[in-house]
């Protein structure tokens, strides 16, 4: 099984976004994705369903001892499962806060995971690290970092680095997989000497090819709590930017995609 | 260009990564090696057919898709290109560091040649002064007539001395010669990495090769010229030399009558 958190230092940089749009995409090409709500704003959850936002999730998992089996939400895509950040209790907020900074509290999370047979398991975290971002960094195998191609953007990686050298150096074992560059304006020469900046000072290939585009279809598809792909009967083009990303993490991983083996490949035509 | 990234560059970057292994499967260069997407991953597929009747919005999609995918292929072409150059730029910069340490050995003897002149001077303005008093000396001697023996013994001395200073003459001017020639091998290497750089074509890269060959032709120029300073220097103490040698051998002329003329009293007296 393959753990991966999505992560970044600056908050808004679309990390909710691409957690939510990679897993479907990851999902489509065959994988049996859980897709993870660790922000305690529960921002997936909430751009989901009202009931999704009152359901319980990771929260109870971890504080509780509830069953992954039991709290886990089925989706339209059939090997998609998400589990929600769930109904924090106010009077053991901190505590629970403090407590998540350790790894300790979400090896029930990704052993019964494992136990329930994904292959993945992708978690959209908090900016910064701490609390739940942090212990769920502490267990994760691999981060991808989306980075905004905006100029007050870059202020953030640096400094980010910087923390995460911190953590690897007190044992974590996860590693950079990738910085993924989101909302690219095409109309912004300051938002693509962002990206190339990127490119320039990060070693050569850690940033995936693919970019996010910043496109109002985003906005649009948040608002109605959806996936991208489920916006308009056609799948858009925004979408594809995600299952081509998807391959790319896949190359990374080294994960074959059954979307990828030879079909049966029998004539097109089958009668007059 | 402004610097978004503040301060976050290339090598801190890859410091950070490397350090407790952040990024997996560095090589050298900086590049996961395992993670090399293969035939033409990550760049945007073809644009999807535009549905009928369907069209602004189809179309601006499409429109960005492209965009994205010219950028990739630019990115990625730029991005090899500056891995070339600067692999190039790598080997003569190495050439070059070699080129301006040498440089900085001729200075460094230049300097050292320029102290042992300026000590060989200061010896020179002692000795004056000595003559000066051996001048007085002797005229006193000649007046006096009187303690021969003394000044047969200072005679001596001076044949020692001359003796010295010839032979550090000769060591300076070898020095000379040794500078000389470490210039003009300098020189001819410079030559040769200015071919080099014409060789590479590539015209940003031959202007910064043209900068660095421009700081070693200053240095070689500056070294030139304290090489010619340094000769001016050496014809002046030579004429200088040849007048104090006239003057010491008038003195001696004039201590040698001295000597002559305390024997003649000497024996006269005897
Ligand atoms: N590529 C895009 N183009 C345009 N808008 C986008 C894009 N990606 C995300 N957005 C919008 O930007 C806002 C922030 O995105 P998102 O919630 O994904 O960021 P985040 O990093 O998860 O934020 P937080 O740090 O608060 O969790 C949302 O309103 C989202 O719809
Ligand atoms: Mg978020």
């Amino acid at each position: 099984m393959i753990s991966l958190a999505i992560s970044s230092q600056k908050g808004g940089v679309g990390k909710t976004t691409l957690s939510l749009n990679l897993a479907c995409s990851l999902a489509r090409r065959g994988w049996k994705v859980l897709l993870v709500d660790a922000d305690p704003q529960g921002s997936i959850g909430m751009s989901l369903t009202e009931e999704a936002s009152r359901h319980p999730g990771l929260y109870e998992l971890t504080s509780q001892g509830r069953a992954l089996k039991e709290l886990a939400f089925e989706t339209r895509i059939e090997s998609l499962q998400i589990l929600t950040s769930g109904q924090i209790d106010p009077a053991h907020y901190f505590q629970w806060y403090q407590d998540a900074e350790r790894q300790s509290t979400f090896d029930p999370l990704f052993e019964q995971a494992a136990g329930e047979g994904f292959s993945i398991v992708i978690c959209d975290t908090a900016c910064g690290v701490h609390g739940p971002s942090m212990g769920i960094l502490r267990s994760v195998q691999s981060v991808v970092i989306p980075q905004q191609a905006e100029p007050l953007a870059g202020r953030s990686l640096g400094f980010y680095l910087e923390v995460l050298n911190q953590l690897s150096a007190q044992g974590s074992a996860f590693s950079i997989l990738g910085v993924v560059i989101t909302m690219l304006s095409f109309d912004s020469e300051d938002s693509q000497i962002m990206a190339t900046e990127v490119r320039e000072v990060m070693p050569f290939n850690l940033v995936l090819n693919t970019m996010i585009p910043r496109d109002v279809l985003f906005l649009k598809a948040s608002r109605k709590g959806l996936p991208v792909e489920f916006l308009y009967k056609q799948k858009p083009a925004a979408a594809e930017v995600f299952d081509q990303l998807a391959k790319e993490l896949e190359l990374r991983l080294g994960l074959k995609s059954s979307q990828e083996e030879e079909g049966e490949q029998t004539p097109l035509l089958v009668g007059p | 260009m402004s610097k978004p990234l503040y301060s976050l560059d290339r090598e801190t970057a890859h410091r950070l990564l490397t350090r407790h292994g952040l990024a997996r499967n560095l090589d050298p260069s900086g590049s996961p090696v395992a993670a090399i997407p293969e035939e033409g991953a990550g760049l945007m597929p073809p644009p999807p057919p535009r549905p009928l009747g369907e069209k602004s919005e189809g179309e601006e999609r499409s429109l960005w898709q492209e965009k994205n995918l010219e950028l990739s292929k630019e990115l990625e072409k730029s991005r090899q290109q500056v891995a070339e150059r600067e692999e190039k730029v790598q080997v003569l910069e190495k050439a070059n560091g070699h080129l301006e340490q040498q440089l900085d050995g001729l200075g460094k003897n230049l300097q050292e040649a320029g102290k042992e002149i300026q000590s060989l001077k200061e010896e020179l303005a002692g000795r004056r002064v000595e003559i000066e008093t051996l001048k007085r000396a002797a005229e006193q001697s000649q007046k006096e007539k009187g303690q021969g023996g003394k000044l047969e013994a200072e005679l001596e001395l001076w044949k020692e001395r001359c003796q010295l200073e010839k032979k550090e003459r000769e060591t300076i001017a070898g020095k000379l010669i040794e500078l000389d020639q470490e210039l003009t091998a300098t020189k001819v290497q410079l030559e040769e990495a200015k071919r080099t750089a014409a060789q590479a074509g590539d015209a940003e890269l031959m202007a910064r090769l043209r900068q660095q060959l421009q700081t070693g032709r200053d240095l070689v120029a500056r070294a030139g010229q304290d090489h010619d300073k340094l000769l001016a220097e050496r014809a002046g103490l030579k004429k200088k030399i040849e007048e104090l040698e006239l003057e010491l051998f008038k003195s001696k002329e004039a201590l040698k009558q001295a000597v002559m003329a305390v024997h003649q009293a000497r024996s006269g007296a005897g």
